[in-house]
């Protein structure tokens, strides 16, 4: 073979072998894939204290069974599952000697039946939950979390992350301060949500006697309703303005009392439809608009 | 209310004896046997009896109703706090303490004494002192949320006179005693500002992204609570201003106590 | 999860988060001191919501008068104790009318016997003989209290759809007499 023939064929292998260094993941190597399987009965509880970052999804199934996915770096991360009767509690450790815990990342895949109690905690990945029927508490510092079809008891607090929550429905309790919140097509009959500087948007129904509570430090809090609702409104702010744009469909309160705004605030109060359930608006110094669906 | 055993009411509505089971019957069945499943008897005389069906409907609205309430309720930290401590106390349990059988007595002693657990211990108190005058009904609005800066009372006479009780005049010269609520908020302040003190040079969580988010909400936090103080300054009767002032410090305490459990350790 | 139901228990009994919060520390004080004597005879639950019935019962006897009575609370006996239907009256059918506001508004003002059953059975889900075991009654006492606490409701539940017909009615005239 010629020497230039050589070299053609060595550059490209070279350069093949850069092109899959390149493709190779961060990690270092292929990652590190576990899973287990528990057993359970009726109502399985599971924690997962994720101390490293990561993406947690949570998905059900039929089975009276918990599945427990991992993935991450090869040798970095481990992970420690005990079950006791219906608790599983699952938690990852860094295995490497002196890292730092937070450095490392593991992400969790679970699918357990659809009636379980879940309690996630992360710092930055997203937490994703799809389809569980149970109460459940979720943290994350900057981490999103989404939850799709899920009911319960549902107790989210994040420091900066965002909650998007579609067609949920249970009691909702919200607190962050600098993340947002979606509520879109909810049957919720409780929602507690409080953000300091995030926005606040709820896109759906108001359960007939429902409590639905929403406030703002300095974001925006906005409301949008259809035509069968029925509640009464209070929504007052400080140094904010109120955009109503339901006028139409606004009449006074009529469940019984006078509804007294302090001097300092702009309040709006009415009622849509026969009052049922009940809507309090709140923010500091952002808005607050009220809108009808078309 | 006057309560009257209804008798013979089914005899007297089915006259040719139609429906063999009388309404206080079917009452007894109910109580016994449930809303369901109903004997065929029960059944029979509910589809002649519009009374005993206006009965077993409302029965059944509030069972259904009723299902829907809340079966559980979290039970607020505190509770926790209180329980071990008790239980501490009556030697039930012991505090766990993270020390093998071998660790040398003056080294438990430096775990005690370690600025996270005392940080975290301090964000504990926080915590209850913030639950404490979040759970107190306010008084009269009439001062400042703030003491900090409290201004010196005017000088009083030579002639010695008793301490006399101002009442709240906004101009007055001299500064009236905040009531126990603003007084318990505005210490509850103080003790947040010392907790932050050891926040600067904590490395938080090892980690950019979450150490920079942290920083960045108690940064945001401060803002937000500056500028509610500085609206009750000028509008001290502003009840709104003051419940978004209790939830900033809540919030608050919540993540300096998130910022030391975190992982924090001093450089 | 059986801390959030024994608060949850305390919460409906009191109404007062801050005494609630009391009566369930107390009955987890009391587990603490007392597992050593649990012998599984019942199941753990049923024990331990004993201990809190007990705990709350207790309490609610020290804080009523003397003139006052438990009454309803367990007596097996008393056949004619208890609500009755006033067949006479007009009723006003629930279904549509009322809403969970109502119905916890009403619990509230049910005895503590009849509140417990009620609360235990139809809120909390527990079956008649784990009720029994709870209260230290017969199965057939806890049915009859849990029937008469439901007629109780019943009528409570109509005296306030009366009540609030009556206020709106009121509201109604002072708001066309102030327009005429």
């Amino acid at each position: 073979m010629q020497p230039q023939g050589i070299l053609r064929i060595a550059f490209s292998v070279l350069g093949v072998g850069l092109l899959v260094c390149a493709a190779a993941p961060a990690w270092g190597g292929s990652p590190e894939h576990q899973e287990r399987h528990f057993i359970v009965k009726d109502h399985p509880f599971v924690v997962l204290q994720n101390i490293v970052n990561g993406r947690i999804e949570v998905k059900s199934w039929k089975n009276s069974e918990v599945v427990v996915s991992s993935t991450s770096a090869p040798g970095q991360v481990g992970i420690d599952i005990e079950q006791v009767g219906d608790r599983i509690e699952i938690n990852a450790n860094s295995l490497e000697p002196g890292s730092e815990p937070n450095e490392v990342e593991v992400n969790f895949q679970l699918t357990v039946p659809e009636k379980t109690e879940l309690q996630l905690r992360t710092q930055t990945g997203l937490i994703y939950v799809e389809q569980v029927n149970g109460d459940m508490k979720l943290q994350s510092v900057a981490g999103d979390v989404h939850l799709k079809e899920v009911s319960g008891y549902i107790i989210v607090k994040t420091t900066g992350g965002t909650l998007i929550c579609t067609q949920c429905a249970g009691k909702l309790e919200f607190t962050t301060i600098s993340g947002n919140a979606q509520i879109l097509q909810p049957t919720l009959t409780s929602l507690n949500a409080m953000t300091t500087t995030g926005n606040i948007l709820y896109d759906g129904d108001f359960m007939h006697t429902g409590m639905y509570s929403m406030n703002s430090g300095r974001g925006l809090v906005e409301v949008r309703f259809s035509g069968n609702d029925s509640f009464d409104l209070k929504a007052q702010t400080l140094l904010g303005h109120v955009d109503n744009q339901a006028a139409a469909f606004l009449k006074p309160d009529t469940h019984g009392g006078h509804h007294t705004v302090s001097k300092f605030s702009k309040g709006l109060f009415g009622t849509v439809g026969q009052g049922l359930a009940k809507v309090e608006l709140s923010s500091y110094s952002g808005t607050i608009r009220i809108l009808k669906r078309d | 209310m006057v309560s009257r055993v209804f008798q013979g009411g089914a005899a007297d509505a089915f006259p040719n004896g139609v429906g063999s089971m009388q309404c206080k019957e079917l009452e007894a069945v109910l109580e016994q046997e449930g809303l369901t499943p109903l004997p065929p008897a029960a059944r029979a005389h509910l589809a002649e009896c519009m009374s005993c069906q206006g009965f077993f409907a409302d029965l059944t609205t509030i069972q259904s109703l009723a299902q829907e309430l809340p079966a559980e309720a979290d039970p607020p930290e505190r509770l926790w706090v209180s329980l071990r401590a008790q239980l501490a106390a009556e030697g039930v349990i012991k505090e766990e303490a993270k020390l093998t059988p071998d660790t040398p007595w003056w080294q438990s002693i430096t775990v005690w004494l370690r600025p996270r657990t005392l940080a975290t211990a301090a964000a504990g108190i926080v915590l209850l002192v913030t639950g404490v005058f979040l759970s107190q009904k306010p008084a009269t609005k009439t001062y400042l949320a703030v003491i900090p800066n409290r201004p010196a009372p005017s000088p009083v006479s030579n002639s010695v006179a008793p301490p006399v009780v101002v009442p709240p005049v906004r101009n007055s010269t001299v500064t009236p005693r905040p009531s126990p609520t603003e007084e318990a908020m505005a210490n509850g302040g103080l003790i947040l500002n010392q907790a932050e003190l050891s926040v600067p040079n904590m490395q938080l969580a090892g980690n950019s992204t979450v150490d920079a988010s942290l920083r960045d909400n108690l940064r945001t936090v401060n803002e937000f609570i500056a500028e509610c103080q500085q609206h009750l300054k000028q509008h001290p009767e502003d009840e709104l201003a003051r419940e978004y002032l209790e939830s900033a410090y809540q919030q608050k305490a919540e993540l300096l106590a998130a910022m030391m459990d975190s992982g924090g350790s001093e450089h | 999860m059986h801390s959030r139901r024994v608060y949850a228990l305390c919460l409906r009994m009191v109404s007062n988060p801050a005494d609630a919060e009391d009566l369930a520390q107390e009955a987890f004080l009391q587990l603490f001191r007392k597992i050593g004597t649990f012998r599984g005879e019942s199941a753990f639950s049923t024990w331990l919501h004993r201990m809190t019935v007990n705990v709350v019962l207790m309490r609610l006897r020290k804080k009523t008068l003397p003139t006052d009575s438990l009454e309803e609370t367990v007596d097996p006996d008393a056949e004619n104790s208890g609500p009755k239907r006033d067949v006479g009256a007009v009723d006003l059918r629930l279904s549509g009318a009322v809403d969970r506001v109502n119905l916890e508004r009403s619990i509230e003002k049910l005895p503590p016997g009849y509140k417990t059953v009620f609360v235990l059975h139809d809120v909390q889900g527990f079956e008649h003989n784990e009720i029994a075991g709870i209260m230290g009654c017969s199965v057939g006492n806890s049915k009859s209290q849990l029937h008469k606490a439901r007629t109780r409701l019943r009528d409570l539940l109509q005296e306030e759809l009366r009540a609030q017909a009556r206020q709106e009615r009121q509201a109604a005239k002072s708001h066309t007499g102030s327009e005429g």
